[in-house]
């Protein structure tokens, strides 16, 4: 490259330059799976912030809860110098689970 | 931010910064050989409808039969034998028991080098134990289609990389350290950070004809600018996520036989009655992400369990509903970099 910036290890391998996209960790939090809620991140109005969801199930693989489904409907919105998070219920089949909600900036 | 550390890449995104944690490589996730659970050992399942003499009983349970999961809805008198239907999966396919040590949860990508073997993350559990690091250890549960029999033959095609947050570090004496206002480490080049290539978009999925119940096409998208193209990547792997369900409905048409008898010259025997239905439902969990050599993205779709069974009065058909929340936006990662 012509430009930018490159880190090696002491390997002299690369791991990370200027055309890479590092995940952040805004947050992580776990919330009931048919719950309403939101949350609001300050300073982060102009990234680029996505939600990802991980159920939380039980430990028997071949009861009817851990083939259950759930999800939230989330949605990302800008106010100004900060982003806020709003879930709410979207689809289930079967059991309700918990689910994990990862706030990851891009 | 008013101080400070931040990089921003050639598309403009952010990189390196002191604010936010950046996740970083732990390692792959070890299948543990236990405690899996494989369709091919579970029993089939019935339902039976039963019109004896006395008016019509339901009940289902387990059949003495295994294999490939199998769903049977019979229809029974008293007297005149039974009809059967039966519906079974399309693929053969089971749900894996994963292990990592990981400091804080793990965020799971997930590759594939067989497109015959897919595989979704259906749950993460911190098991309450650490290791000798004092580290968490966590079960990540792994649902995976495979061709017929193969079982644990199918993990070595399935890579499951896992990252966190890392909030101490061995002490180095080179490098780039960045720490936010608390001291936390932020980013630190001694450790392998989590690299993301390009983030896809999915926007909604179409599977209308229900005797394909293999494949199903994505609608979806992928970031522009300076990121690369799945199809540049050596080893796509893709954050597991469970998006969707499809739901089959399969109503077998059944004609009944009662016995009947003429009173008075002892004849009898079996005629038609009547042509109830049967409907069962069976849960097809959409399984996993691959890229095809053309660079479309694929979903398997595998039966899993059934969930219902009711009574109608139409005749045979096949129905699909389809349970699902979009978009769903995934990022990807190359698990080349991380081999």
């Amino acid at each position: 490259m012509s430009y930018g910036f490159e880190i090696y290890d002491a390997s002299g391998e690369r791991w990370l330059s200027s055309t890479d996209l590092l995940i952040s960790v805004l947050d992580v939090f776990q919330v009931a799976g048919e719950s309403v809620g939101t949350r609001l991140y300050p300073g982060v109005g102009a990234q680029n912030v996505m939600v990802v969801q991980s159920p939380v199930k039980g430990t028997s693989l071949t009861t009817d809860a851990f083939m259950a489904f759930c999800r939230l409907n989330t949605v990302v919105t800008t106010e100004g110098a900060n982003k806020r998070v709003t879930w709410s219920p979207a689809v289930r089949l079967g059991a309700v689970h918990d689910i994990n909600l990862y706030v990851l900036r891009a | 931010m008013t101080y400070g550390i931040a990089f921003s890449g050639a598309n403009g995104l952010l990189s390196v910064n002191s604010d936010w944690a950046s996740l970083t490589f732990i390692g792959k996730a070890i299948w543990t050989g236990v405690d899996s659970v494989f369709a091919a050992d579970l029993p089939s399942l019935y339902w039976d409808r039963n019109f004896g003499p006395f008016g019509a009983s339901y009940t289902s349970g387990a059949s003495g039969g295994v294999g490939l999961r199998t769903f049977i809805a019979r229809s029974e008198s008293s007297f005149c034998g039974s009809l059967v239907g039966t519906l079974t999966t399309p693929n053969d396919n089971g749900v894996f028991k994963y292990s990592i040590a990981s400091p804080d949860y793990p965020h799971i990508f997930v590759s594939t080098t067989n497109p015959a073997v897919c595989p979704t993350v259906m749950g993460i559990r911190d098991t309450g134990t650490v290791n000798d690091d004092g580290w968490p250890i966590w079960h990540v549960f792994v649902s995976l289609s495979y061709p017929a029999g193969m079982r644990a033959g199918a993990v070595p095609y399935v890579d499951v990389y896992c990252f966190s947050q890392m909030f101490t570090t061995p002490v180095d004496e080179y490098g780039i350290k960045v720490f936010d206002s608390a001291g936390n480490i932020t980013f630190n080049s001694g450790l392998n950070p989590l690299r993301i290539k390009n983030v896809i978009t999915i926007t909604g999925t179409t599977m209308s004809n229900p005797a394909d119940l293999s494949t199903l096409d994505i609608e979806e998208s992928i970031l522009g600018g300076d990121l690369p193209l799945l199809t540049d990547l050596a080893k796509p792997a893709f954050m597991s996520t469970d998006i969707a369900r499809y739901v089959v409905t399969k109503r077998i048409n059944m004609g009944l036989l009662t016995r009947y008898a003429i009173i008075g010259n002892g004849n009898a025997g079996c005629e038609p009655l009547a042509y109830p239905s049967i409907d069962f439902t069976q849960t097809f969990l959409m399984n996993g992400v691959r890229l095809a050599a053309d660079g479309t993205l694929l979903y398997s779709i595998v039966g899993m369990d059934a969930r219902n069974c009711g009574v109608g009065t139409s005749s045979s058909s096949t129905s699909i509903a389809k349970i699902e929340s979009f978009p769903v936006r995934i990022p990807v990662i190359d698990g080349a970099e991380y081999d």
